[in-house]
C-alpha cells in the first residue's frame, strides 16, 4: 500500500518515517529539513508498504517550492503518488494550527489515520484531549497518540493502518470544499480563515488547554539564552568552547591514526617488491588517505557538539537570534536554517533555500551560504592552524589555536552577511519572507540519537570523500613520478652539476634529487606554470597543484598535499605531513610555511569556492550554468584579493 | 612488469571515476544529495 506522511514543519515526520522504515533521515527540531520526497518501505506482518514522507506544510495551498509537491500530490487522484492512505502528524500541543492540514486532507477524502504526536509534552504541559470527540468529529479516522521519537505508539499506528484502508463517504468538515486555483489567493485566503474560525470554535471542548504553554524552566532559560545581548555572547562562548575541545581532544587520536598509516607506510615498502607499485601505495595511496582518516576525530568533535546542542533544543534558539542578526542585512528569515545547515555542509543548506518562496532572496541564501565553514574545511584549517599557529594560551586558559579556528568561522559568517548585503543592491527582491518556528522545551540529550547522527556524518565524510581523494592521490602520484625523460634528466643534471650538491651529505644529495625529479615531473612543469599567479599571495607551486585538485573538495588539498611530499621523501623517512610541510623551504632557504603564508591560505580556504559538488547543486537548483559561474568567480576574487591583503599585512 | 600494469589500471580507474563523478554531479538528474546519510533501502527524489 502507498502510504505518505504529512504534517506542519516540525511535528516529527522525519521521526516517524525513520521510526517505521528503519532508514536514518536526517531530523531536526527546526522547520524546512525535510525539503524532498522520500519514499522508504517497512512491513505490517506480511503486508510490505511503500511509506513516503513529505516536506511540512501548513495547508495544501503551496508558498514555496518544497510545498508545492504535497499540493501536486493531494489535489491529483491520478498523480502517481497519491496515496491510498495518509498518516497527518500533528503536534499535541498545537492542535489549532496542525488541524488546518488535516481538515483539508479529510474534505479531499483520502483514507487518514490521525498521528498525535509529542504526547509526552502535551500532557507535561497539562493538555488533555478529548480523543473519543475528536473521532466523533472526524467518524472513519483512527486517532492515535505516539511519541515518535522514542517509537512510542508504533504497534498502536500498525493496527490503525492495518484497518483503514478504504475511502469512505463522509460528511466534510468544511461545506462545499473543492480545492482553489493555485492562482486564486483570495479563494484560498478565505477557506483558511472560515476553517480557523470553524476550528477555534469546535477545539476548546476537544482539549482542555487552548495552546502549548512552556514549561517555567524553559520560559527562565530562553529569557538569557535569546536575550538581545546575552544571547549573542553565549552563543560566541559556546562556539569558543567547541573549537578549544576540537583542539584539546582530538590532537591525541589525530596522532594515532597518522602515526598507524605511517607505520603501515613502512611496512608495506618493506614487505613489497620494490617497485612503482611500492611506490604508489606507500607514497601516493596511504598518505593522500592518511590525510583524510586523521582528521576523523575533529569531525566526530564538531557533529558531537552540533548534535548535543539540537538534541538539547538549543540550536532553535541559535536560528532564532539569528534570524535577528541577518535581518539588518536583508536576508529572508527563512535563509537561516538553509545557512546553518551549510556549517556541516553547502549542500542540504542549498537544497533547504527550498522552502524560501522568493525567488530572489531564495538566489541570494544560495550564492551566500557556501562561505559559511563546513566541515570540509575543518582538515585545511587545522592543518594550517597546527603548523603555524603556536600552542599558546591567551589569559592562560584560552587556546590561541583555537581562538583562530573560531575567528576563520566567524570571518565566513561575517563574509557572507556582507555579501548579501551587497547582492540585495543588484537582486532586489520585493518580498520580505518570515520565518514561523515554536521553540521547542529544552531536554536531555538522546546519546543514540548523538551517536547515530555522528557514525552518519563521519561515513559520509570518509567514504564520498575518501574515494576522490583515493583517485586524486594515484593521478597525482602518477604526475609527480613520472615527467618528459628530457626535462627531469636535464633538472638532474643542472643539480649535479651544482657547488652545494658536490659539498653535501648522501642524504642531502638523494633529497635534492628528488626536489629535481619532482620539478622535472609532470605535476612539476604544470606548478612553475601556475607559481607566478600564487607567489605574491606566498604559495609554492606545490600549494598551487593542491589548490587546483581540491577543486574536487576541500579535503582534498591536505591528501594533495601529503601525496606530493610524500613522493619528495626519496630518502623513505616516512615522516608525518607536519613535519614535511616545517621542514619545506624556498629556494631562499626561508621556510615554505610562514604565519603569512599558512594565514593566507586559511584566508583563501575561508573564502573560495572549492567544491565541485556544491557547484553541481548549484546548477540543479537554478536550473542554470549562469550562478554556480557567477558564485565561483566572485568567491574566487574574495579569495584571492583576501588572502593577498592577509600575506601582504603579515610580511 | 606486473607492478606496472596494475599502475596504469589503477590510473585508468581513477581518471574514470572521476569522470563518472563529474557527469553524475553536473549532467545527471539523478540522486545528488551525497551528504544525506541515506542507505539502499530509500531513495531521494529531487522535485524537477
Amino acid at each position: 500500500m502507498k502510504i505518505a506522511l504529512f504534517g506542519n514543519p516540525n511535528t516529527g515526520k522525519s521521526s516517524m518515517f525513520n521510526l517505521l522504515t528503519g532508514l536514518r533521515q536526517q531530523v531536526s527540531n527546526f522547520p524546512g529539513v525535510t525539503i524532498e520526497k522520500r519514499i522508504g518501505t517497512f512491513k505490517i506482518g506480511d503486508q510490505k508498504h511503500q511509506l513516503t514522507d513529505f516536506p511540512g506544510t501548513y495547508s495544501i495551498y503551496p508558498h514555496s517550492l518544497d510545498e508545492e509537491i504535497v499540493s501536486q500530490v493531494v489535489t491529483n487522484p491520478t498523480h502517481e503518488d497519491f496515496p491510498e492512505l495518509a498518516i497527518v502528524v500533528v503536534d499535541s500541543s498545537n492542535l489549532e494550527r496542525n488541524m488546518l492540514l488535516f481538515t483539508q486532507l479529510y474534505d479531499l477524502k483520502i483514507p487518514l489515520v490521525l498521528v498525535l504526536n509529542m504526547w509526552d509534552i502535551a500532557e507535561k504541559n497539562g493538555i488533555k484531549i478529548d480523543i473519543s470527540a475528536l473521532e466523533f468529529l472526524f467518524p472513519g479516522t483512527p486517532i492515535i497518540t505516539m511519541n515518535a521519537r522514542i517509537g512510542l505508539g508504533k504497534e498502536r499506528l500498525f493496527a490503525a493502518i492495518s484497518t483503514t484502508n478504504k475511502a469512505q463517504e463522509l460528511s466534510p468538515f468544511y461545506d462545499g470544499f473543492f480545492p482553489s486555483p493555485i492562482e486564486d489567493k483570495d479563494a484560498q485566503k478565505q477557506e483558511i480563515q472560515d476553517r480557523y474560525e470553524k476550528l477555534r470554535t469546535i477545539l476548546p471542548s476537544i482539549q482542555g488547554k487552548k495552546s502549548s504553554v512552556k514549561s517555567t524552566f524553559s520560559r527562565k532559560l530562553d529569557a538569557i539564552i535569546i536575550h538581545r545581548f546575552w544571547g549573542y555572547f553565549i552563543f560566541s562562548a559556546v562556539l569558543l568552547i567547541i573549537f578549544q575541545f576540537i583542539f584539546a581532544f582530538a590532537t591525541l587520536p589525530m596522532d594515532w591514526i597518522e602515526h598507524l598509516f605511517i607505520t603501515l607506510s613502512a611496512w608495506l615498502s618493506g614487505a613489497l617488491p620494490d617497485g612503482v607499485l611500492n611506490n604508489l601505495l606507500t607514497q601516493g595511496i596511504l598518505p593522500g588517505i592518511a590525510g583524510v582518516l586523521m582528521f576523523i576525530p575533529q569531525i566526530a568533535l564538531l557533529f558531537f557538539f552540533i548534535a548535543l546542542l539540537e538534541e538539547s533544543g538549543y540550536l532553535s534558539r541559535v536560528v532564532f537570534i539569528m534570524d535577528r542578526l541577518m535581518r539588518p542585512f536583508g536576508l529572508n528569515g527563512k535563509s537561516i536554517v538553509p545557512l546553518m545547515s551549510s556549517v556541516a555542509c553547502a549542500i542540504p543548506g542549498i537544497m533547504a533555500t527550498r522552502t524560501i518562496s522568493d525567488w530572489k532572496e531564495r538566489l541570494i541564501t544560495i550564492i551566500i551560504a557556501p562561505l559559511m565553514s563546513c566541515s570540509a574545511r575543518i582538515p585545511v584549517y587545522t592543518l594550517l592552524i597546527a603548523l603555524v599557529i603556536p600552542k599558546t594560551y591567551v589569559f592562560g586558559f584560552i587556546s590561541l589555536q583555537g581562538l583562530v579556528l573560531f575567528a576563520l568561522y566567524s570571518l565566513g559568517l561575517v563574509a557572507a552577511l556582507l555579501l548579501a548585503l551587497v547582492l540585495k543592491k543588484f537582486i532586489r527582491s520585493k518580498n520580505n519572507g518570515f520565518l514561523i518556528m515554536e521553540m521547542p522545551e529544552y531536554k536531555k540529550p538522546r546519546w543514540s540519537n548523538i551517536m547515530i547522527s555522528i557514525t552518519e556524518k563521519i561515513k559520509v565524510f570518509v567514504w564520498d570523500a575518501g574515494k576522490v581523494i583515493l583517485a586524486i592521490s594515484i593521478i597525482l602520484w602518477v604526475l609527480a613520478a613520472y615527467g618528459p625523460s628530457d626535462s627531469m634528466s636535464s633538472k638532474i643534471r643542472a643539480i649535479k652539476e651544482t657547488s652545494l650538491y658536490i659539498k653535501s651529505t648522501e642524504p642531502q644529495k638523494e633529497t635534492m634529487i628528488a626536489s629535481a625529479k619532482l620539478e622535472g615531473s609532470f605535476i612539476g612543469i604544470t606548478g612553475k606554470y601556475i607559481e607566478p599567479i600564487i607567489s605574491p599571495l606566498g604559495y609554492d607551486w606545490k600549494i598551487g597543484i593542491s589548490l587546483i585538485s581540491s577543486f574536487a573538495a576541500r579535503e582534498v588539498f591536505v591528501g594533495s598535499l601529503s601525496t606530493i611530499h610524500a613522493v619528495h621523501d626519496e630518502n623513505e623517512r616516512h615522516e608525518n605531513l607536519q613535519t614535511h610541510l616545517k621542514e619545506a623551504r624556498r629556494s631562499d632557504g626561508t621556510p615554505v610555511y610562514s604565519l603569512a603564508t599558512g594565514a593566507s591560505l586559511m584566508v583563501f580556504y575561508v573564502f573560495a569556492m572549492q567544491c565541485m559538488a556544491t557547484l553541481a547543486v548549484v546548477k540543479k537548483e537554478t536550473k542554470s550554468w549562469r550562478w554556480p559561474f557567477i558564485q565561483l568567480v566572485i568567491m574566487g576574487i574574495m579569495a584571492y584579493v583576501g588572502a593577498l591583503i592577509t600575506y601582504l599585512i603579515l610580511t | 612488469m606486473i607492478q606496472e600494469i596494475a599502475v596504469v589500471l589503477l590510473l585508468i580507474l581513477s581518471l574514470a571515476y572521476l569522470c563518472y563523478r563529474l557527469n553524475r554531479k553536473f549532467f545527471s538528474s539523478g540522486k545528488g544529495c551525497d551528504t544525506c546519510a541515506f542507505s539502499e533501502k530509500g531513495k531521494i527524489e529531487h522535485l524537477n
